[in-house]
């Protein structure tokens, strides 16, 4: 790390931003093909905190869109995610989460978070998720969820849309993984839009 | 009684353009708006719905001129 600062990794950044990602935690909802992709691009901005949540070990099929290498296989993804986050942006506090995401748990995983970025791949948890935030509780912090990513082709379909005033849904809101396969080139696509909604939330929040 | 009806995800519904206006009847719930849809079961209990931009339940009473949105995530992440 020599010669490296926070002032160096961020120099690039949009100015507006200065002095707002370094404040912000955000909760990264499942550290597969959305998730590992959105955590990689916060740390490059200069987010101050992620909170990871995931119960999976990395394995050779999340390969093709994850953010992970041959070494991880076997690896719990928070871990692996977390050594290559730090490797990007020393500077991020990373709090891991090795567990299942339920109704139940969230509120206490998810209780310090600014906004939570939702990256499971069932409709029940992202329903669950939408739900929890459309709820008092947690109407005052944002989700940024993920619909239609499937697939290859038509990049332009994938969008950002404005679900509630605190619920974003970025994706092509028609294919479905089951049917369509899951490649890098669209996840990153969603992931980008995800990744860039955060950040636009971020300079409103503070 | 008019409604703006709206769906974003995997939900496709038959017949019925999206964002357009829907006439109801009086003191239709969105559960009643779903079946009239022909929304189907096992999809129902996924759907959140958005009335005016507040998250509501199935129970709620429609009025005119609300702004109904239904939203069904497809898998994948």
């Amino acid at each position: 790390m020599q010669n490296f600062s926070y002032k160096q990794l961020t120099a690039r950044n949009a100015p507006q931003l200065k002095g707002k990602l370094e404040k912000a935690i955000i909760g990264i909802a499942g550290c597969g093909g959305l998730g590992s992709n959105v955590a990689i691009a916060l740390a490059r901005t200069g987010i101050g905190k992620l909170i990871l949540v995931d119960f999976d070990f990395v394995d050779a099929t999340n390969l093709n869109r994850q953010q992970y290498f041959i070494n991880d296989i076997g690896k719990r993804k928070v871990d692996a995610l977390e050594e290559k986050l730090k490797t990007i942006n020393p500077f991020m506090q990373v709090e891991k989460h090795f567990e299942k995401l339920t109704g139940r748990n969230v509120k206490i995983i998810f209780n310090e978070v600014h906004i939570v970025v939702e990256a499971f791949d069932k409709v029940s948890e992202k329903a669950m998720l939408v739900k929890v935030f459309s709820r008092n509780l947690f109407k005052k912090k944002y989700l940024v969820t993920a619909s239609g990513l499937a697939g290859f082709g038509n990049p332009n379909s994938i969008k950002t849309k404005t679900l509630a005033k605190n619920i974003f849904v970025c994706g092509d809101n028609k294919t479905d993984f089951l049917v369509e396969g899951v490649m890098a080139p669209r996840v990153m696509l969603a992931a980008g839009h995800q990744a860039n909604k955060v950040v636009d939330l971020v300079n409103k929040i503070f | 009684m008019k409604i703006f009806f709206e769906y974003l995800g995997l939900l496709h519904i038959e017949g019925i353009k999206n964002k357009s206006y829907l006439d109801f009847d009086s003191g239709c719930t969105v559960a009643e708006l779903m079946t009239k849809l022909q929304i189907r079961k096992e999809h129902q209990k996924f759907i959140s719905v958005f009335i005016n931009d507040e998250e509501k339940t199935r129970q709620t009473i429609l009025k005119e001129n609300d702004r109904v949105k239904l939203f069904l995530p497809t898998g994948g992440g």
